[in-house]
């Protein structure tokens, strides 16, 4: 345990060593087009102020030896694009350059490499730029969704979280600017809470990279990163903005940045605006939305540490569907056959019950420290995140949250990657975290989950060693946590609980380059997630159901019948931690100008979480099904096919498919809202300053579903539930086809673009959309969006 | 475990540090304002007669346990007046006063077997708002409520007849001159036995 004690002392009392200018420093790199991701070749590379260039061959990759000093200001030029200057220090070796051209607004940027990236080598993250204007007007949800393989979880369009090959909410993991995003995941209708406007780049990890991240990794991660500040450079910024038809929506952003050569900050503030959405033939009352979020950030570079600081609020008031809200099956079945949702009324930029309102304030603080090939990292994160729901109750009651919650959170992560001796290098770190969960008082209805503090600590260490065209990569992590819960239940009488969970997780990857051409990556992680409270605690009616958490019911078999009447403690029920294993392997083909991606994975979960239907309840609103919270063991299996091919220095295509399966196998049953298949295509041409991108796409009706049962039939009497049978209300929805088109311009200092979506104006719904019940998705939106630098 | 020893301290650390020793609030108790769980129909004859009563009552509010429903009793050929009584008894609320202050928003539907009562006649009106019912208060838009109603037994005696009682929730508006039963949110929806002997 050496190294933890010497790291954890390190951060303590550290004394910067001084480092000796011997003139054996080497910078490699790669200069790419910053549109296209084709390599620049015999692009010129100088250091200011020297002799000392290079010339970069014709894969644009550039290699210059002897340089004697630790930093250096980097000058690319090629014909065509801006001249970028970056500033580099040789603990960032590889950097890539993405070089903007002359006509347009964009800005060159950098991506380096740092000496350990900390990522695992055999599970290659999805990689998106964000550009300034597709971060405008949309939510976090359509920045990544056009990946394949990644899909969103939806409750309208305002509310909306990742899903992972067909995992989400507690089984995706979301890193928000290098920290672990704390919010209330588990509920289905809670977004992410991350404005997207701030999102400058995004990486998706598609295996289950817990031993890097930490517990509920299953299904994936997914990294946002916003716009870091930049050295060296005056004054400067953008302000963005955009109308869109949908919504009437109006959305703005404006960004400053300043560097200096060992300091830079910058800081940003966006809004949104947005009225009652309108679906192909009728308006979604109440689906307005308001956003307000600012950022600020700070930057520091000295010889052997860097030191990053990040702050940012978002607040959020999110319209739910009016035609959404059901008092019992009666309404929800008849909601369901309605031709337009009920209380539709005209548009409004009015946002009524039900609604959410929720803020999320995050304050980092972060510095690297390099101790010759070694690197120390330090990281300590506050988060505050703040949830009020109101539903639509009666009299003074509307005015007050039936859930009202306080998240803080604290975390420290430290990071030490050793030398690396030969062939050998690798990570060790330390994650702990505090979480402090409060109901806040004043709702008027006993809390739907009770008050709770979590404390975790996680070690792990990763190493990888290369042989020839192999990488090998293995680690370990163990990870503690400790839950401890205090609540109410139905009579207002106090229950508590403290549980203590340990685990130890595995990775083990491999990456093989057969030749330039042909790569393989293949990874095998294990992921766990312990119960969540809602699993354990839930109690009642939620939304069309009533659901019981896993120590809120006891089953008697010997005369086969069911109370409630008691919470349940960890010592009379055991309730294992969900533990996975997924195996991802993906086949990469480059040659010239065609690249393909073919990603098989499959999944195998143990002790999944799930709610099961049990039995018809009759309550003062009618009869219910009612459903408990149980586990069992489920298989998600699938493929991911991305096939990108340049036609021409001007025209791109692009094609991206995926298919997931998933079966509980206990039961063999399919589970409700499991992603269809779908596949999306996409043409992209440009012609001097103009661009136009064409992106049709097709989603098939998912056909691995659960038996319906109508909520009609739950009336009579005559009806019986198969407690072992997983049941939806509605059919899946029929597959729909969908005609998206981007047309850009862009000159100088200003960018424009047109985005339509559903342009052909589609009536449809989406399996994996809460609201599918209730109404159709949105119809035709045009927006027009500017952005303009300075 | 040595590995275990140190993370456990890490996490004593961690505790301390960010909450200060035995973060241990429990979340205040709150009135359990949303909940019914008792409706008491009172039949009271309008001249000579026993008043008859039927409860239904949960026993566990939102828990596995059925409703329970007593049956109701009424004598052949008479006029009643029936109010209703709603009530949550853990917070001891009266909840029919809640909804006779909030009267404009809500309203009772009554479906029966049909021609189970020679007034009104027909089957109630949660099929059709318009069908015959005897209301006897109304809200400040003149709406019907719904908290006391008339009836009148057939003077032919039945059993096992079906007597459904709906409340429903209409704010902001929806109830109307002419909104019905499917509109707004169902507060109440019980199924009540009525035998006339």
């Amino acid at each position: 345990m050496r190294p933890l004690l010497l790291l954890v002392f390190f951060g303590i009392s550290f004394i910067v060593e001084g480092q000796i200018a011997d003139c054996d420093q080497t910078v490699e790199g790669n200069i790419l087009d910053l549109h296209t991701n084709e390599p620049l070749p015999f692009a010129t590379i100088g250091i200011v102020g020297t002799d000392v260039g290079a010339v970069a061959d014709e894969n644009g990759r550039f290699i210059m030896h002897g340089i004697c000093e630790d930093e250096i200001d980097l000058e690319v030029q090629f014909v065509g694009y801006k001249t970028f200057v970056h500033h580099h220090d040789f603990h960032h070796p590889t950097p890539t350059i993405f070089l903007a051209g002359d006509a347009t607004v964009l800005e060159s940027i950098v991506i380096e490499e740092q000496l350990n990236a900390h990522e695992l080598e055999t599970l290659d993250p999805v990689r998106i730029n964000v550009d300034k204007l597709s971060g405008i007007g949309t939510n976090s949800g359509e920045l990544f969704s056009q990946v394949s393989g990644i899909g969103t979880l939806k409750t309208g369009q305002n509310i909306v979280k990742p899903m992972v090959h067909g995992l989400h909410s507690n089984r995706v993991l979301i890193i928000n600017n290098g920290v672990r995003h704390s919010y209330q995941a588990w509920g289905n209708e809670h977004g992410v809470e991350i404005d997207a406007s701030q999102i400058d780049r995004i990486r998706l990890i598609k295996g289950a990279s817990t031993v890097r991240y930490g517990s509920d990794a299953l299904g994936g991660v997914i990294l946002f990163d916003a716009p870091s500040p930049s050295f060296s450079t005056a004054f400067n910024g953008e302000v963005n903005g955009g109308v869109q038809s949908n919504g009437r929506a109006i959305s703005g952003e404006l960004f400053i940045n300043e560097g200096y050569k060992r300091a830079a900050w910058s800081a940003s503030i966006s809004g949104t605006e947005q009225g009652d959405l309108k679906a192909a033939n009728y308006q979604l009352t109440n689906t307005g939305k308001e956003e307000f979020g600012i950022t600020a950030g700070g930057k520091f570079h000295f010889s052997a540490v860097d030191m990053n600081i990040f702050i940012s609020h978002f607040d959020q008031k999110l319209g739910i569907l009016r035609g959404s809200v059901n008092g019992n099956l009666t309404d929800l079945s008849q909601a369901i056959g309605a031709p337009i949702p009920n209380e539709t009324k005209a548009f409004s930029y009015d946002i009524n019950n039900p609604r959410q309102e929720t803020t999320h304030d995050l304050l980092k603080i972060e510095s690297s420290i390099f101790v010759g090939e070694q690197q120390f990292d330090f990281q300590y994160a506050y988060q505050r995140n703040l949830r009020k729901e109101f539903d639509v109750r009666r009299g003074t009651n509307n005015d007050l949250p039936a859930i009202d919650l306080q998240l803080q959170s604290h975390s420290i992560d430290l990071d030490w990657d050793h030398p690396s001796s030969g062939e050998w290098s690798g990570t060790l770190g330390l994650q702990l975290a505090s979480n402090d969960n409060d109901n806040i008082f004043g709702t008027n209805t006993i809390p739907f989950i009770p008050n709770y503090n979590t404390y975790s600590a996680g070690i792990f260490g990763i190493e990888s060693i290369k042989k020839g065209n192999m990488v090998y990569e293995v680690g370990v992590r163990f990870d503690l946590m400790n839950l401890n819960v205090r609540g109410r239940d139905t009579n207002n009488d106090i229950y508590r609980d403290n549980l203590n969970y340990n685990n130890f997780t595995f990775t083990f990857g491999i990456l093989k380059e057969f030749n330039e051409n042909v790569s393989i990556r293949s990874n095998v992680g294990t992921a766990w997630r312990a119960p969540n409270v809602n699993e354990l605690y839930s109690f009642g009616k939620h939304q069309s159901i009533i659901e019981f958490g896993l120590w809120r019911y006891e089953i008697f078999t010997a005369n086969d019948s069911i109370s409630t009447g008691e919470v349940l403690t960890s010592d009379q029920r055991k309730v294992k931690s969900e533990r996975a294993v997924k195996w991802i392997t993906s086949l990469n083909i480059v040659k010239d100008d065609f690249q393909m991606e073919v990603t098989p994975h499959i999944n195998f979960i143990q002790n999944y979480f799930f709610l099961k239907p049990n039995g018809l309840t009759s309550t003062v609103r009618g009869t219910f099904p009612y459903f408990i919270h149980a586990q069992t063991n489920a298989v998600y299996s699938g493929i991911d096919i991305d096939i990108r091919k340049q036609w021409s220095s001007s025209m791109t295509s692009e094609l991206k498919s995926s298919y997931v399966y998933a079966v509980d196998t206990k039961s063999n049953q399919p589970f409700v809202g499991i992603p269809p298949f779908n596949i999306q295509m996409s043409l992209t041409k440009r012609v001097n300053n103009f661009s136009i991108a064409l992106t049709p796409e097709w989603t098939a009706r998912q056909t691995n579903s659960p038996s319906v049962i109508a909520p009609i039939e739950f009336e009579s009497s005559s009806t019986v539930l198969d407690d072992n049978e997983i049941f939806d209300f509605m059919d899946a929805p029929s597959n729909f086809f969908l005609l998206n088109v981007k047309i850009g311009y862009e000159r100088d200092y200003l960018a424009v673009e047109m985005r339509a979506q559903n342009l052909l104006n589609k009536n449809y719904r989406n399996y994996t959309d809460n609201l599918r019940y209730f109404a159709d998705d949105t119809g035709i939106n045009v927006g027009l969006f500017a952005s303009y630098s300075f | 475990m040595k590995i275990k020893n140190y993370l456990l301290l890490g996490l004593l650390i961690t505790g301390t540090l960010f909450s200060g020793c035995g973060d241990d609030d429990v979340p205040g108790a709150e009135e359990e304002e949303e909940i019914i769980d008792k409706m008491t129909l009172t039949f009271t004859p309008v001249t000579e007669g026993a008043t008859v009563t039927a409860v239904a009552f949960d026993p566990d509010g939102e828990g596995v346990q059925n409703f329970q429903v007593e049956e109701i009793d009424l004598a052949a050929g008479t006029a009643y007046t029936l109010s209703i009584l709603l009530e949550n008894t853990v917070e001891d609320e009266n909840i029919s006063d809640e909804i006779e202050e909030e009267d404009e928003e809500h309203m009772f539907f009554f479906s029966f077997t049909n021609e189970l009562f020679s007034d009104p006649t027909g089957n109630g009106n949660v099929d059709n708002r318009a069908d015959a019912l005897n209301y006897n208060d109304e809200d400040e838009n003149t709406n019907p409520v719904g908290l006391s109603t008339s009836w009148t037994t057939k003077e032919s005696t039945s059993t096992d007849g079906s007597f459904r009682v709906i409340l429903k929730h209409q704010p902001n508006g929806i109830k109307s001159a002419i909104s019905t039963s499917v509109d707004g949110e169902t507060d109440i929806d019980i199924n009540w036995t009525l035998n006339v002997n």
